[in-house]
């Protein structure tokens, strides 16, 4: 592995990802504004699956006013990601919070893609499995993000 | 020759870093990445809720809820993410006060977070007090749709500046 992430980073791609000192620090801003408009996203869908908090209204309409910028903030989390990861391979793909960060991404999409569709179908009231879910996904997104600054804290 | 005067400021900043909370957040390997933890935590939420609301003032989302509604879900969790986000940035600031106050990106970071102040402010004394009038309607009046155009460039300025001070000095 390490030696697979030492050629990575000696590569022309990786070495002016680097070099363009600007390109680093520019992918890291879209990164937070874009974990910016899926956290509180995802916030506002799980509190009104919770029905703890705002003006009540149905679950469907909320779900299709946030999907697709949920979606595409994970798309420009996932890219803004990728080149933050080529520009650095080793502080990134060989840090064990790294990893840990993506397995709760796994669970936290796959979570919310299962609380989408009980939101769609607005069944109400919303099931007790659904509320479980949506606390779930609250705690997954804050784990996500404190992972996430914690890369760069725990050594490779 | 003297050194150059220090000014008051340098003075307060050279305090503030010497108080004994701030050195230990300075020296320990904890505290500053649990604070800036919170702090990141903090600000992503200010800016994914206040983007809702500013998104709404453009006309462009959630324009079938009135102006009104988004605000009082919207904006107490704005206030209560900056409260906390201002908190942990003040605790950040102080382990190193005259390091950050010397930076240019966080110069600018603190210049258009009083920019963003004044543009909250304005909408609130001036078009936002009409908000009963307007509020239902799909597009809301122009100097609504630029207070809110300008809160969402600013608050995107003021995060990517603030992205900046790590790398910067």
């Amino acid at each position: 592995m390490s030696v697979v992430l030492d050629q990575l980073y000696a590569s022309p791609l990786s070495t002016s990802i680097r070099d363009a000192g600007f390109i680093i620090p520019a992918v890291q801003s879209v990164h937070i504004l874009s974990i910016g408009l899926l956290f509180g996203g995802a916030l506002i869908c799980d509190l009104k699956v919770l029905g703890v908090w705002g003006v009540p209204e149905p679950l469907a309409l909320v779900y299709r006013r946030f999907q697709p910028w949920m979606m595409a903030a994970l798309g420009a989390l996932l890219l803004s990601g990728l080149v933050n990861a080529i520009g650095e391979p080793v502080r990134v793909f060989g840090n064990r919070i790294f990893w840990l960060k993506m397995a709760l991404l796994l669970v936290a999409c796959g979570l919310t893609a299962l609380l989408g569709r009980a939101m769609r179908q607005n069944q109400a009231p919303i099931s007790q499995i659904s509320r479980v879910m949506a606390l779930l996904s609250i705690l997954l997104w804050v784990a996500i993000i404190i992972c996430g600054r914690w890369i760069a804290y725990v050594a490779p | 020759m003297l050194p150059p005067d220090p000014g008051p400021l340098a003075f307060l900043f050279n305090w503030l870093s010497g108080t004994s909370w701030a050195s230990a957040i300075a020296e320990g390997a904890l505290l500053f990445p649990w604070i800036e933890t919170v702090h990141v935590l903090c600000l992503t939420l200010v800016f994914g809720t206040i983007a809702v609301v500013d998104l709404r003032l453009l006309g462009w989302q959630s324009t079938h809820r009135p102006v009104r509604v988004l605000e009082r879900e919207l904006v107490p969790v704005t206030w209560a993410a900056f409260a906390g986000a201002a908190l942990t940035g003040f605790l950040l600031f102080a382990s190193s006060a005259g390091k950050y106050a010397a930076n240019p990106m966080f110069q600018a970071k603190m210049l258009l977070l009083a920019l963003a102040g004044v543009n909250m402010a304005v909408f609130n004394f001036g078009i936002g007090r009409s908000v009963g009038r307007w509020g239902d309607d799909i597009r809301p009046p122009l100097a609504a749709r630029v207070a809110g155009g300008l809160s969402l460039i600013l608050w995107t300025a003021i995060i990517v500046v603030a992205r900046w001070i790590g790398f910067s000095s």
